[in-house]
């Protein structure tokens, strides 16, 4: 019925799909690793990026990796501002109030972008390099490799930071106990601020992904995402990183597969089926596929 | 004198677990505080850590005020804690624990602070990347020893060490205690077990209900009636 390029090509959309999901999921599942809260602010950092990115190299005509480095930047920059301002003074309260800022956050950031920039979409041109197309068994632009490649990187880095760094550690550590840390001389806060920043800083890369692939955005665009990225953490299993990463990889073939192999009229539906989905997991395998107890 | 404790009281709420408890710990020497179940012992010794800060009075450490100093500040000042159960982060490994245990030191001291660690307890290098939580009640205890010893206390503070383990286990546990005063650290060790406390402590203090009701040497303590009826049976 297909032909195995045709099965392959969908195969590979899915996966840079899923890359830019998996980073989201990644960045979330850290903080509810360590909080206990899911940060529904966490879409708004993809928002945010793609819109620092289109300034800085369109307005402003920065360089391609400059205006990267600071999309990344202002984005953990947030992430820090956001913990300062909004969760510190919370921590140690009702899980609820924490849960209800970071909404309160999302709805600040994205009606700030609403009435600061535009409540219009902008169309997102990428530099020629990113948008030439390469034939070969499959049809792919450089951008998704582009987006391949550094998700790889990036998670292989933050791996590296969670198992060997002392503050990847400790991280792990508070989220078993946030009283031990303390008494064995762990400066919480600074490192419940560096879980915030890495998490907000790759979130805000994946909006200047999210805006090279579809070549759109706007300031409700980190909505979809972001709760798709709280799926992805649910499917996985929640509190377990490499269980998000997984989640968000299949959540991405998912809604691929149902675009390209379904009958037309179907793709409309693939963000329902991705919530049909979490409802099915839920009920077969309530703490997610790699879910155990909670831990990292 | 490196601690002093100025008329503390200590309150859960609005209820106090301590009043009015004043004591002295002389560097090198072992300071132990017995005391029946809920006598406020451990309470103490959070309000030590910085786990818990006193309502009312001071906390003293080599002359400086540390009474409302948070617990991870006082570890560079060479206060460690080695809680009771253990307290260790059970998901990580060996390695792990002493690596946050030693939390103010870069890697290069990490990795020679390691080597004595292991020196002291050789059991721990065997398990070195061993998840915590599969080690048996004595190699935990022995764990949880390292990880505060690592971050070079000078003050030691032990709380029910000897809790929940064998008796074979326990003795070993108290030869360790021996061997860290050796190294010339002081401790403050909380202890139900008040003969084992007595065996290895300089000085004692009695809690009853939150208050202090006896101190002294243990030798002279072991005389006194009134204690031979209450804790030695």
């Amino acid at each position: 019925m297909y032909g195995a390029s045709y099965i392959y090509q969908q195969i590979f959309n899915g996966i840079v799909l899923g890359s830019i999901y998996a980073l989201l999921a990644l960045g979330m599942a850290l903080v509810y690793g360590i909080l206990g809260l899911i940060n529904f602010a966490h879409g708004a950092l993809i928002t945010i990026g793609a819109f620092c990115f289109y300034f800085l190299l369109f307005k402003f005509n920065l360089p391609f990796v400059l205006a990267i480095i600071l999309t990344i930047s202002l984005g953990g920059f947030v992430g820090f501002l956001s913990e300062a301002i909004g969760y510190r003074k919370l921590r140690g309260g009702p899980g609820l109030s924490l849960l209800i800022t970071s909404l309160g956050i999302y709805i600040f950031i994205e009606n700030a972008i609403k009435l600061l920039i535009s409540p219009q979409p902008y169309a997102f041109f990428n530099p020629p390099f990113l948008n030439r197309i390469i034939n070969s068994f499959i049809t792919f632009r450089v951008i998704d490799i582009f987006i391949i490649i550094t998700t790889i990187v990036i998670m292989i880095c933050f791996g590296l930071f969670v198992k060997r760094s002392k503050i990847g550690i400790a991280m792990r550590g508070i989220a078993e106990s946030v009283e031990t840390a303390g008494l064995v001389g762990i400066n919480v806060n600074q490192v419940i601020t560096w879980s915030f920043v890495v998490a907000s800083a790759i979130a805000a890369l994946t909006g200047f992904m999210w805006g090279a692939k579809y070549g759109q955005i706007s300031y409700n665009m980190g909505f979809m995402p972001g709760v798709i990225a709280f799926v992805a953490v649910v499917i996985g299993g929640i509190g377990s990183i490499p269980g998000a990463v997984l989640g968000g990889f299949l959540i991405g073939l998912i809604q691929i597969f149902t675009v390209g192999f379904l009958p037309l009229g179907w793709s409309v539906y693939r963000d329902a089926i991705v919530f049909t989905l979490l409802i099915i997991v839920l009920l077969i395998k309530p703490m997610g596929i790699l879910g155990r107890r909670e831990s990292m | 004198m490196l601690l002093k404790i100025e008329k503390i009281e200590i309150c859960y709420g609005i209820i106090p677990a301590v009043r009015n408890l004043s004591l002295e710990v002389e560097e090198g020497q072992i300071v132990a505080l017995v005391g029946a179940n809920g006598a406020g012992k451990s309470t103490t010794l959070k309000a030590l850590a910085g786990v818990l800060h006193p309502r009312v009075g001071k906390i003293f450490y080599k002359d400086k005020d540390i009474t409302q100093l948070s617990a991870y500040r006082r570890v560079p000042l060479g206060i460690a804690l080695v809680p009771e159960g253990r307290q260790l982060f059970s998901t990580l490994s060996v390695k792990e624990n002493l690596r946050l245990g030693a939390y103010h030191s870069n890697d290069k001291e990490f990795k020679e602070r390691l080597k004595e660690i292991y020196s002291i307890f050789p059991i721990i290098k065997e398990r070195e990347n061993q998840i915590a939580g599969t080690l048996s009640g004595g190699e935990q205890q022995m764990l949880s020893f390292g990880r505060a010893i690592i971050s070079k206390p000078k003050l030691l503070l032990l709380d029910e060490p000897s809790l929940g383990l064998a008796p074979l286990i326990i003795k070993e546990v108290y030869k360790t205690i021996n061997t860290i005063k050796m190294t010339g650290i002081t401790i403050v060790l909380v202890e139900q077990n008040v003969k084992m406390a007595m065996h290895i402590a300089n000085y004692m203090y009695v809690l009853e209900a939150g208050e202090l009701t006896i101190q002294g040497e243990p030798l002279k303590l072991m005389k006194d009636e009134n204690i031979k009826k209450a804790y030695l049976g």
